[in-house]
């Protein structure tokens, strides 16, 4: 199977990136040979699996740590925009 | 000057008898570090590890005990957080990141009083052969600075290196080799230890079902009182596992000469350096001769590692950096009407093009349609490896394959062509997809003095005997 423009195009919006068109055009050859090259697993006679979730009895209990001021700040100041303790986005709905 | 190539015993010895301060070793260090000559490092701690050295020279001279690790210097990949000290991943996306707390390994390390010089390049967000992902700029090779000093933790590799020296030991990451193939092609010795040793809190995660912590250091020894220091459960690691540490450095010796060991015939077929075969078939004869004994042992699913590898570690990729956005940590450019454009901005120009690739893959192997042909495929397959590991297992106690096809490449050689640097990992990505430990020890030059690795794996949990194993081969007369 090799990689179209269109399946780029929906690739790149789920994951949410943004290629250049040059970089659409070097994508393609390269994404559609590495492809090729893990379609090698198709020669394996051996059923589709999903991963068996164990029980695992190793988990923490969910309860919150206690931070101290400073380190909260270090947390906060890296908010790209912000409002008091608040992280400011753009707006989430399209306004059209 | 100080004498090179210091081991973390050659520190301790010297501080102890005092035949310099741990801040004159510091500065030594750090005036290396500092000069970059290999662009190994991309963000030097230098106020905190004077203060730490001065620390340390205090205790001594009010005549108190300082353990092992105590004012050595070391250096640890940027993908390991760093409480205040910047942690970037090698990733523009990070560039500005610091760490809010300290990942458990460093957090053990702090314990032992360790002097932290800084923070080593690394190929973007751990994904590379070569160290040429990086964000801040390649790394060279020591030994040959025309050539690439392997990857992903390819200055933490380089910095331990005898030609660079610029620290005694460092930390890296393993996810498919990262660990293993720069030491090769540095000449160091490379642990990846079996997944659930060392904890992986705080490490800036790339594939969780694959990655581990790992160390490079000078000699085997250190790779022991490193390895004893980090590893064991961690409550913040839900992988790890309630397993005694075992006393590694004081049981490297003697070897036990039952031990018996598998040559991966598979390995040696097609493909691998004349020069690389070579050297690993003459260490082999050697070990042989001294009495240990040697069979030949197939591996026939080792063919579709490579290829299940790249499946299965997009696809957790692509997982694990959604959270990177720009918005809470890292840079945001504030460019786009919308937020979903503006995500598009900031991950678009924030990644480098191996990361963007690996999340597109990723994607792709996880979509409606798709995930069962090739994600649910490539999860059975890694069974079938995991199964061929416990056969060969069950007939030996170790196994030998090279670390690497071919001695380091030229910089640039295959900047251009991903899949021929996937092909680099050839013979280190089936150890993380059945979670064993493995080790890469120098075993010789070529003709070129470029460095030669050889791989040892063991059953989980086997770092003991590995260790012994590189110890024993480390200790033969050249």
């Amino acid at each position: 199977m090799k990689f179209t423009p269109k399946d780029l195009d929906h690739l790149t919006n789920l994951a949410r990136l943004e290629l250049t068109d040059k970089e659409k055009k070097l994508y393609l050859k390269q994404l559609s040979e590495i492809l090729e090259f893990v379609e090698k697993l198709q020669e394996v006679k051996i059923k589709p699996s999903g991963l068996k979730l164990e029980k695992n009895k190793n988990l923490r209990s969910d309860s919150v740590v206690e931070t101290t001021k400073e380190e909260q700040e270090t947390i906060l100041g890296q908010f790209a925009e912000r409002s008091g303790n608040l992280l400011k986005t753009k707006s989430i709905f399209d306004r059209k | 000057m100080l004498e090179k190539n210091f081991t973390i015993k050659d520190i301790h010895e010297g501080l102890k008898q005092k035949k310099f301060s741990c801040l004159e070793i510091a500065k030594e260090y750090l005036t290396k570090v500092k000069k970059n000559k290999f662009n190994t490092f991309i963000t030097v701690d230098e106020e905190g590890a004077i203060s730490q050295a001065k620390r340390v020279d205090q205790k001594i001279n009010s005549q108190k005990e300082i353990g092992l690790l105590e004012g050595v210097p070391i250096a640890v990949k940027d993908v390991i957080m760093t409480k205040d000290i910047r942690t970037t991943a090698a990733s523009k996306i990070l560039e500005n990141y610091t760490a809010v707390y300290d990942a458990t390994v460093i957090e053990r390390l702090k314990k032992e009083e360790v002097v932290i010089l800084g923070k080593t390049n690394c190929d973007e967000f751990a994904m590379g052969a070569s160290n040429e992902n990086s964000g801040f700029g390649p790394v060279k090779n020591p030994w040959n600075t025309t050539r690439v000093p392997g990857g992903s933790s390819g200055g933490s590799a380089a910095a331990v290196s005898g030609p660079a020296d610029e620290c005694v030991f460092a930390l890296g990451s393993d996810t498919g080799g990262s660990v293993r193939q720069p030491a090769a092609f540095c000449g160091v010795v490379g642990l990846k230890p079996t997944y659930g040793r060392v904890s992986r809190w705080g490490l800036i995660a790339l594939a969780s079902s694959l990655d581990q912590v790992g160390t490079l250091t000078k000699n085997v020894e250190d790779a022991a009182i490193v390895l004893e220091k980090i590893a064991g459960v961690d409550p913040k690691d839900s992988t790890t596992l309630d397993k005694k540490v075992e006393d590694y450095k004081n049981n490297l010796r003697p070897i036990t000469h039952n031990l018996s060991i598998g040559i991966v015939k598979e390995c040696f077929d097609k493909g691998l350096d004349r020069e690389i075969a070579k050297t690993i078939e003459a260490t082999i004869k050697t070990i042989n001769d001294k009495g240990l004994k040697i069979k030949e042992i197939s591996l026939p699913s080792l063919d579709y590692a490579l290829a299940c590898y790249y499946i299965i570690q997009p696809a957790e990729a692509s997982a694990n950096l959604a959270r990177y956005d720009g918005l809470r940590y890292g840079k945001n450019l504030n460019e786009g009407k919308t937020l979903w454009e503006l995500y598009q901005k900031n991950r678009g120009q924030g990644f480098g093009p191996e990361v963007r690739r690996r999340i597109i893959m990723g994607t792709f192997v996880l979509s409606a349609g798709y995930k069962d042909a090739y994600y649910k495929k490539a999860v059975a397959v890694r069974q079938l490896i995991k199964n061929d590991f416990q056969k060969a297992f069950q007939q030996v106690d170790l196994l030998i394959m090279p670390t690497t096809p071919t001695p380091p490449f030229k910089l640039g050689e295959k900047v251009n062509d991903p899949l021929a640097m996937y092909l680099s990992d050839i013979f280190t990505v089936s150890v993380n997809i059945a979670g064993l430990p493995a080790l890469s020890l120098p075993i010789g030059f070529t003709k070129q003095k470029l460095p030669i690795g050889m791989q040892i794996i063991g059953n989980y949990f086997a770092e003991g005997s590995i260790l012994k194993l590189a110890k024993f081969i480390e200790d033969l007369p050249r």
